[in-house]
């Protein structure tokens, strides 16, 4: 099926075809000269006389000029061959990270290729932090390939994420950008960072001193070197044990989930260096948050753990940045796997080299708790499972059939394609066209001759 | 000779006698306005000083003693002058299954000119084709018809030439016949032959009319005047279907003021249609009766 990276002007040309054809119904033609030597008893009158009932004159000349006419405006129009099965786009978005795994995407498209069906695997990176990038790399996508293909009608995404991802935000903010529903597909073969517990919420902070979150932070933190954060998994509440696992503070006894942060409020965590002149650094980021102050930066990372940190997250070295000082400088740390408590399903250390100023009013923002309670959370307390996005569906979407999002929503988001395709059909067009409009001058020129 | 051998067939046996009587000319077939001693007698005179006394009738002077001289007609001669009209109009319709004005205009004229010259009628032609006058005078020797049929064969109908010229040309004491489609200089050629027939000469005019032009043709035409020198008129009319009432109602209302304009003048009057039959519009112009030609208005007197 032909189809036009610019309609528009193909349909110009329709137009202009249509009015040649209109003119050719609508010309005024001269009636036959006759010698007649009664001539003047005939009553005056207009000689060009318009035909009363419309009637094709010279069809092989309207002919020639309206395939020149449409040739012309199909080349121009960029017109390219589709085939118009491929009607649907089944877009799978999937993390950067498993665009090596050829064995996964190989089993994927066997498994979602259809007929009349487009399929695109794209990889973006940051899908398994948050579907959120999914959702803006599937809207770019969809609106290169729709821009692309203009013969598609309607676009599926799925969308393949771990079972775990971090944080939902970016989805929820980008959610409704996406005008269709979204299938979502989870991924074997978990990794051990994705086996994280999972807890909804924690609040951190539970102590005597309820005037300032930030110092009851601290202080529950770096009460003891020994002290621990355990999370009661019945109610996601957080509650600080002390060395001995009982609560500090707080009421009965409930089953918990052992964590682990480091961030002693002086001195440097282990596999951490101190720094020699502390140096000051203007922001801190973490978990999509950042945090301007007057931050003194004290400790960095050994040898050892920038090493593991910079050959990247694996179940090997399940280790991994999880804040960052302004200049990039790794600021806080996670490892999976670490040193935990018995109690533990999986222990996880986390650990902070942030040395908090003393007391400001910029501690008390909301930035700061959030940083601050982000950073003191459990490991994988900010992870949120994967199907949970179900409940992110975009109003009368159905949950058994996912809805294809019309295509018509990606075109004009992205350049449209010209050339047309195959390359030589447009040369091959404007080719026909011309040589049309010199068989019409010459058909034309000998008519006027004869 | 061999195209006009049917209708000189045709006419022969008709003769042509003068509408009125004829002014001194050599004895001949016509009734003469002149009173001599020929053998028929008409009436009697009393004899006057100066009359020929060999025209007394002495056996009445014998008898009643009174002078008495024998009066008869003379009979004279009537030369006759016959104008055909080869103007390009007179070439219509130039195809199609009916003859064209000339054509019929052609044979009319050899049928008359064989009629006077049975009649012993010296006989002349007159032809105005393209601003050119051919003429042959009044003869009355052998093949003076056949002379004449040639003359017109060779001339093509083209070009606009008015006729009042070469008519005024012509002796008074003549017939006179024009073959005309009186589409050229009428007004010129009614006011000489009004004044030729005050002078005594005896005017006919045989109006060609073309069938196509009494029913035109179907569709829609740009028509222009054949004779017309200006090209921006010559498509400035169109004969259609709503038109052809409003046209035919115009053209009938010329042609009786035509026949009314020239009777006026002393003149006689036929309208010849095309598709008569040549031999009867002869004898129409000669005997001077309508005959009705093929259903159509045909031949007018």
């Amino acid at each position: 099926m032909p189809v036009f990276a610019m309609p528009w002007l193909f349909g110009a040309a329709v137009a202009a075809a249509a009015a040649v054809t209109a003119l050719h119904l609508l010309s005024v033609r001269t009636p036959p000269p006759l010698a007649f030597p009664t001539a003047r008893f005939v009553t005056d009158g207009e000689a060009r006389a318009v035909a009363r009932q419309p009637r094709l004159n010279d069809i092989g000349l309207l002919l020639l000029r309206v395939l020149a006419l449409l040739l012309l405006g199909a080349a121009f129009a960029g017109v390219r061959w589709e085939d118009d099965r491929a009607s649907v786009l089944h877009l799978v978005v999937a993390d950067a990270r498993w665009a090596t795994d050829t064995a996964w995407r190989d089993s994927l498209t066997r498994v979602l290729s259809r007929d009349e069906t487009m399929l695109d695997v794209h990889f973006a990176r940051g899908v398994a932090d948050d579907p959120g990038a999914a959702l803006i790399a599937a809207t770019q996508r969809a609106a290169w390939l729709t821009a692309q293909h203009p013969a598609l009608s309607r676009v599926e995404l799925t969308m393949a994420l771990p079972p775990k991802v971090a944080t939902r935000a970016g989805y929820d903010a980008w959610r409704t950008q996406w005008p269709g529903a979204v299938q979502l597909l989870e991924r074997g073969g978990r990794a051990a960072h994705d086996s994280a517990p999972l807890v909804p919420g924690v609040i951190v902070v539970e102590g005597g001193d309820r005037d300032e979150a930030v110092a009851a932070a601290m202080r529950g933190v770096t009460a003891a070197a020994g002290t621990r954060v355990r999370v009661n998994r019945g109610t996601g509440e957080a509650v600080l044990v002390d060395t001995g696992g009982r609560r500090v503070g707080g009421a009965a006894a409930q089953p918990l989930v052992a964590i682990d942060v480091q961030w002693p409020r002086d001195g440097v965590p282990r596999d951490w260096v101190a720094m020699t002149v502390p140096d000051t650094v203007g922001a801190l980021a973490a978990h999509g948050r950042t945090l301007i102050g007057p931050f003194e930066r004290t400790a960095l990372p050994n040898a050892t753990l920038q090493a593991r940190l910079d050959s990247g997250y694996s179940a090997a070295r399940p280790v991994r940045a999880i804040a960052w000082w302004g200049d990039g400088v790794v600021a806080a740390t996670e490892e999976v796997g670490g040193e935990g408590e018995s109690t533990s399903a999986v222990p996880c250390t986390r650990t902070v080299a942030v040395r908090l100023p003393a007391g400001s009013d910029l501690l008390l923002t909301d930035d700061a708790r959030g940083l601050l309670r982000a950073l003191s959370a459990p490991c994988g307390t900010a992870r949120v499972a994967s199907r949970s996005l179900d409940g992110g569906r975009a109003a009368g979407d159905s949950a058994a059939t996912p809805v294809a999002a019309p295509a018509s929503a990606f075109r004009g988001l992205s350049a449209p394609r010209t050339g047309s395709d195959p390359w030589w059909l447009t040369p091959a067009l404007l080719a026909a066209a011309i040589l049309l409009l010199v068989v019409e001058w010459l058909w034309h020129d000998r008519a006027g001759v004869a | 000779m061999s195209a006009y051998g049917p209708l000189l067939d045709a006419v022969r046996g008709v003769r042509w006698p003068a509408r009125r009587a004829v002014g001194a000319a050599p004895p001949g077939a016509h009734r003469s306005s002149q009173k001599g001693t020929a053998g028929e007698f008409t009436e009697y005179r009393l004899y006057r000083q100066g009359d020929d006394p060999r025209a007394l009738d002495w056996r009445l002077l014998a008898r009643s003693d009174r002078a008495f001289v024998r009066l008869s007609d003379d009979r004279a001669l009537l030369p006759t002058w016959i104008v055909v009209d080869a103007s390009a109009s007179m070439a219509f319709p130039a195809e199609g299954p009916t003859r064209s004005k000339y054509t019929q205009a052609k044979q009319v004229a050899v049928g008359l000119a064989a009629v006077a010259h049975a009649s012993s009628d010296p006989v002349g032609v007159v032809v105005v084709a393209d601003g050119a006058v051919q003429r042959i005078p009044p003869r009355t020797r052998r093949g003076t018809v056949q002379e004449i049929a040639r003359v017109l064969d060779s001339i093509t109908a083209r070009g606009a030439s008015p006729l009042a010229p070469a008519v005024a040309q012509l002796p008074i004491h003549a017939r006179i016949v024009v073959l005309t489609d009186c589409l050229g200089d009428s007004e010129s050629l009614l006011k000489v032959a009004a004044a030729h027939a005050v002078a005594g000469a005896m005017f006919e005019c045989v109006h060609v009319v073309a069938g196509e032009e009494l029913r035109p043709p179907t569709g829609t035409h740009a028509v222009h005047d054949p004779e017309s020198r200006d090209d921006a008129a010559r498509v400035s009319r169109v004969l259609a279907a709503d038109g052809v009432r409003a046209y035919r109602e115009r053209f009938d209302a010329f042609r009786r003021e035509m026949a009314t304009r020239w009777r006026a003048v002393g003149a006689g009057y036929t309208e010849v249609v095309t598709t008569a039959d040549a031999a009867r519009a002869v004898r129409a112009v000669v005997m001077g009766v309508a005959v009705p030609v093929n259903g159509v208005a045909g031949v007018e007197r």
